[in-house]
């Protein structure tokens, strides 16, 4: 009797010791992660500052209770940034390559497309990705590398990566990934309030009522922004599609339409030159797949 | 010889006002826009044309030369309608969250509780410059003027080039403008007369600021007393031009949106400090057997962020 006794509280004390460990490490994960603070985009009334505030503002509104339960969304719009990925917490130490957003080529030389993520907590410059392609037996076939297209990527924001090799993707059974992130530079900006003004579908013939003139009708997408800090001499817009399952399909970039060749001031706003692809693989999906957009500026 | 000469001045300067009244021919006589709406635009342009180099009229000409190519099929002798809503953005590149519970079909029962995208005289997107803006405030041509004119002033003042190099960059979000802006420029050209700083703008005194947008009081119907503003939209009170928007098929189809059924709407913060827009069908307005409602975070584009629901508990005085 005393026996089972005796094995009952070492049974007890083994399942309080199991649970205080569980515990312990759940909340050793939890607490490796570290909040973020979002680069929130300012209200529309201090972008346009002869509107009324009280206009434009809810919060005048008296308060009726509807739906409280707060809304969010993975898709955010910030400061120079609109899509989905910006993580609210990061783990605080590196730069990760998010592997469900990586599109290798299925056949020829291997390449890919995806995205990184500053996991860090503080502002990082480009990122250099490296590649090591792995052979089935275990061998290096080679390395490849690239920088990442935005040049200043804030804790938590994602950012698009494209890089090929003269390796046959068949060769390829496994890849190493590294990051090295460079350091911010301070002349980059990415204070932006990104607009997008229309986006033509690949082969529409027209638009809203009006016969487009640019056949074979590629996919166009028009953007603009409001620039939120001091003068800037130029401004890059960086677009990425993504599929329904989170693959970058493509990449795309726009420079300042010329009509903004001496920069942007105070208070100013740009429009960017179309991003038109004509490619007839890719751009008929382009309008039905989702777009992350990054606005870089000096 | 005095008065001789005196005579003959008076002569030519009969001649030449004469002959400069028949040399200006405007292409359309006094292209038609809502009463109140060209009040609106013109404050607007007041609070925003300093620092462009244009006047004031010539600022209100470039806000205004928008309206008729996106909301009248660029009739200016139509007076574009505040309460128009866009019907041609069929792309599901960023969701299909514009239609009820995101079913793009004709066929859908409650498809007519449609989530317009663009919205009033400037069709003002969520995915763009409306991103911020409750849906009154794209229909009210005071709030919608505001912020199209600030926008077109930050653009002007930025470009380089010549006036009309600005007045491109400043349409250039308008997709009706035109590839190189020039169906805005022709408008512009017409209603804008340079030499004596003038307008040549016919007042609509059918068309209000709203342009039948009709203010009410909501209420959640367990709390009756507590009530907050609210807009009743309905597209068969629209005013101004309607041919453009608000034709068969009333349901949508394959590449056209449809043409909502009246609805409630209004704006709010929630306890957490987001600002949300609403929008209500309420089943008397609609015949639906549910009042079906739907609401979007500002900020976000209302193709992949509106959340709809149904039993609406909204009231309307």
């Amino acid at each position: 009797m005393d026996f089972i006794r005796k094995m009952k509280v070492v049974a007890l004390l083994v399942i309080a010791v199991i649970s205080v460990a569980s515990i312990s490490y759940a909340e050793s994960a939890k607490s490796n992660k570290v909040k973020v603070d979002l680069p929130n985009k300012p209200e529309i009334w201090e972008i346009h500052k002869h509107l009324k505030k009280e206009d434009f503002d809810p919060s005048t509104s008296p308060s009726g209770k509807m739906d409280d339960s707060g809304q969010d969304t993975a898709v955010r719009t910030l400061k120079g940034f609109v899509g989905p990925n910006y993580a609210t917490q990061v783990n605080g130490k590196s730069v990760i390559v998010l592997s469900n957003s990586l599109n290798v080529s299925k056949s020829g030389n291997w390449a890919v497309k995806g995205l990184v993520r500053n996991e860090t907590t503080s502002n990082i410059g480009a990122v250099t990705i490296e590649a090591k392609l792995i052979s089935s037996k275990g061998t290096l076939l080679g390395t490849v590398s690239t920088k990442s297209i935005v040049t200043k990527i804030r804790p938590g924001e994602p950012a698009p990566f494209e890089m090929t090799s003269s390796i046959p993707v068949s060769k390829v059974a496994s890849v190493q990934w590294i990051t090295k992130p460079t350091a911010a530079q301070d002349n980059i900006s990415r204070e932006a309030n990104i607009m997008v003004d229309y986006e033509l579908a690949y082969g529409q013939q027209d638009y809203r009522g009006f016969k487009r003139n640019d056949p074979p009708y590629p996919y166009v997408l028009a953007t603009s922004f409001d620039n939120l800090s001091g003068p800037i001499k130029t401004a890059q817009l960086v677009a990425a599609w993504l599929d329904e399952t989170g693959k970058v399909v493509w990449i795309g970039t726009a420079s300042l339409d010329s009509a903004f060749k001496n920069g942007v001031g105070v208070d100013g706003s740009a429009t960017f030159n179309n991003i038109v692809v004509n490619n007839s693989k890719i751009a008929p999906m382009l309008s039905q797949i989702p777009y992350t957009l990054w606005v870089i500026a000096k | 010889m005095k008065n001789k000469t005196t005579w003959l001045t008076s002569i030519f300067v009969v001649i030449f006002v004469m002959t400069s009244l028949i040399n200006y021919t405007p292409a359309y006589a006094g292209a038609k826009f809502g009463d109140v709406p060209t009040d609106d635009v013109l404050s607007a342009a007041t609070a925003n044309y300093k620092g462009t180099g244009t006047t004031r009229n010539s600022f209100a000409a470039i806000i205004m030369a928008v309206t008729w190519p996106e909301v009248t099929g660029n009739h200016l002798n139509y007076t574009p309608s505040p309460m128009a809503i866009g019907r041609a953005d069929v792309s599901s590149s960023n969701g299909k969250k514009l239609w009820a519970d995101g079913v793009v079909s004709g066929a859908y029962k409650y498809v007519r509780a449609h989530w317009s995208a663009g919205v009033g005289i400037w069709q003002l997107d969520s995915v763009g410059l409306g991103a911020d803006m409750s849906f009154h405030n794209a229909v009210l041509t005071n709030t919608s003027a505001a912020v199209v004119a600030s926008e077109m002033a930050r653009l002007y003042k930025s470009a380089s080039g010549t006036a009309a190099d600005k007045r491109k960059a400043a349409w250039k979000p308008w997709y009706a403008c035109g590839y190189h802006q020039e169906v805005c420029e022709k408008v512009y050209q017409s209603i804008y007369y340079s030499p004596t700083d003038t307008l040549n703008i016919t007042r609509d005194h059918t068309v209000s600021r709203g342009g039948g947008l009709v203010s009410k009081h909501c209420y959640n119907v367990s709390n009756p007393r507590v009530t907050w503003p609210c807009y009743k939209y309905n597209p068969a009170l629209a005013q101004g031009y309607k041919g453009s928007w608000y034709y068969n098929p009333l349901n949508g189809s394959s590449t056209l949106e449809p043409v909502p059924l009246p609805f409630l709407t209004y704006w709010k913060t929630d306890s957490y400090g987001n600002k949300i827009e609403y929008r209500h069908w309420l089943k008397a307005d609609t015949g639906y057997d549910t009042s079906k409602w739907a609401s979007r975070l500002f900020g976000t584009n209302a193709r992949s962020s509106v959340k709809w629901m149904s039993n609406s508990p909204l009231g309307a005085k």
